[in-house]
């Protein structure tokens, strides 16, 4: 029924995508044993992608957001936001699936279906106790076994890993919203979270700010974050096994 | 080597007493502890206070529900084993204010949210107690606090905001310094009393 509405050209992109992304995940360095846990191999040329990142941050993305927040109303702000993860949940229930994570597959369906009601623009599920799990496909990797490869810092995009990146590229490139909207539309949902991303930037921009630009060595510390913050998301939780000893002194 | 083995043992011995389970330390009682912290420190930020008077505030309800000087030792690392005593002493009243003023900052960004108190979960040194904050922009944001009980006291020990522990953070932070220091606790205690 849809199938007319996927160009040739999408197909072709898509394909090669997939093929990219397939690669990279057939390629995920499994890191030698190591105590700290991270797998940075990388480390100096990641540190000027930073310094590149965080420059464009502070000229350009930071007073974007900034003209960003102070134009569009929060009133607004929070419908783009709401969209944006809106249109993110048929991918999350296809990464649900892939996880065979049934209990999280009836809440993005719930979630879908109540949201639905307000187009996408309201958020009353999250008011319900229809909690958002944020399923992705570098999480569906991970499930299936495939190691997290190095840490690696994108332009722009900002903190990864081999494994999350090739998830993003699959997301994005099969994202089913992609195939279900006409193709003039495509690039809609992307927009939607690239508007939200500016929506976030300004909303935290203080913790943003402190974490870039207060800390002492900002590029440990964003790696530090969002590994931690990965695993959490893949744990559902934080992981029992790495909670602080209280009864040993370090 | 030998004396390192007795240590270790020493240590492990004492911490096989001091761990045993407890009566004191319930699930409730953990729950019931960060029903309280987090009244206390959304009460403190909806006051609308900033700077030196709402990190003063901090400064209380972590020296009230928390273990500072062992949460700063943790920090610090087996440095501190090899820092005198008077420099212990001044790096942990620097970490007190340092993270009295980053964790103010932090939490002032929950202006105008709820917390919400969750459940709780036995875990191996205590309790990890979930809760979720809505911001005032409406989005949630997972707060996890691990509690232990010491001297038979409930106590709040390390702080997890979308997973990402304070604890570790901290660690990592501390080294940095550490290292910008040339390694000397000495040196940085006056870095610290800058940072947050």
């Amino acid at each position: 029924m849809f199938s007319n509405l996927i160009t040739y050209g999408l197909q072709k992109s898509a394909f090669t995508a997939i093929l990219g992304a397939c690669l990279l995940v057939s390629a995920c360095t499994v890191p030698p044993a190591q105590h700290t846990g991270v797998y940075d191999p990388y480390e100096a040329s990641n540190r000027q992608m930073h310094a590149f990142n965080k420059k464009l941050d502070t000229k350009l993305v930071g007073p974007t957001a900034k003209g960003y927040g102070a134009i569009i109303p929060p009133f607004v702000d929070r419908r783009i936001s709401n969209f944006a993860s809106f249109m993110g949940l048929p991918r999350q229930a296809v990464n649900n699936l892939l996880q065979g994570d049934i209990p999280g597959l009836s809440e993005t369906v719930l979630r879908f279906a109540t949201n639905g009601i307000t187009l996408g623009l309201f958020d009353p599920a999250t008011d319900f106790g229809i909690p958002d799990n944020d399923a992705d496909f570098g999480q569906t990797l991970a499930y299936h076994g495939f190691p997290q490869g190095f840490y690696h810092e994108w332009p722009l995009l900002g903190p990864s890993t081999e494994r999350d990146t090739a998830g993003f590229i699959i997301d994005t490139v099969l994202d089913p919203v992609n195939f279900i909207l006409p193709s003039s539309t495509t690039g809609m949902g992307t927009t939607f979270s690239i508007l939200d991303r500016l929506g976030d930037r300004n909303d935290f921009s203080d913790i943003i700010e402190q974490t870039l630009y207060n800390s002492e060595d900002s590029y440990l510390t964003a790696r530090s974050l969002y590994l931690q913050n990965r695993a959490f998301k893949l744990n559902k939780g934080v992981n029992e096994d790495t909670l602080e000893d209280p009864f040993s002194d370090f | 080597m030998q004396r390192r083995f007795f240590l270790t043992g020493a240590t492990a011995l004492t911490a096989l007493f001091t761990a045993g389970p407890s009566l004191a330390l319930t699930k409730a009682s953990a729950q019931a502890l960060i029903d309280q912290l987090s009244k206390d420190i959304l009460s403190v930020i909806n006051t609308g206070k900033t700077g030196a008077p709402l990190y003063k505030e901090f400064d209380k309800i972590f020296g009230k529900y928390a273990p500072v000087s062992a949460i700063a030792k943790k920090c610090l690392g087996p440095i501190w084993n090899s820092t005198s005593k008077s420099d212990q002493k001044a790096y942990v009243r620097a970490f007190r204010g340092y993270i009295s003023r980053k964790y103010g900052k932090l939490f002032r960004e929950f202006i105008g949210s709820t917390i919400n108190v969750k459940s709780a979960k036995a875990v191996k040194s205590g309790y990890l107690v979930k809760s979720r904050v809505k911001l005032a922009s409406g989005s949630p944001f997972a707060v996890d606090w691990q509690v232990y009980e010491r001297n038979g006291k409930t106590q709040f020990y390390d702080l997890y905001l979308e997973g990402t522990s304070m604890i570790k953070s901290e660690r990592i932070a501390i080294g940095i310094m550490l290292d910008k220091s040339g390694g000397k606790v000495s040196r940085l205690i006056p870095l610290l009393k800058k940072a947050g």
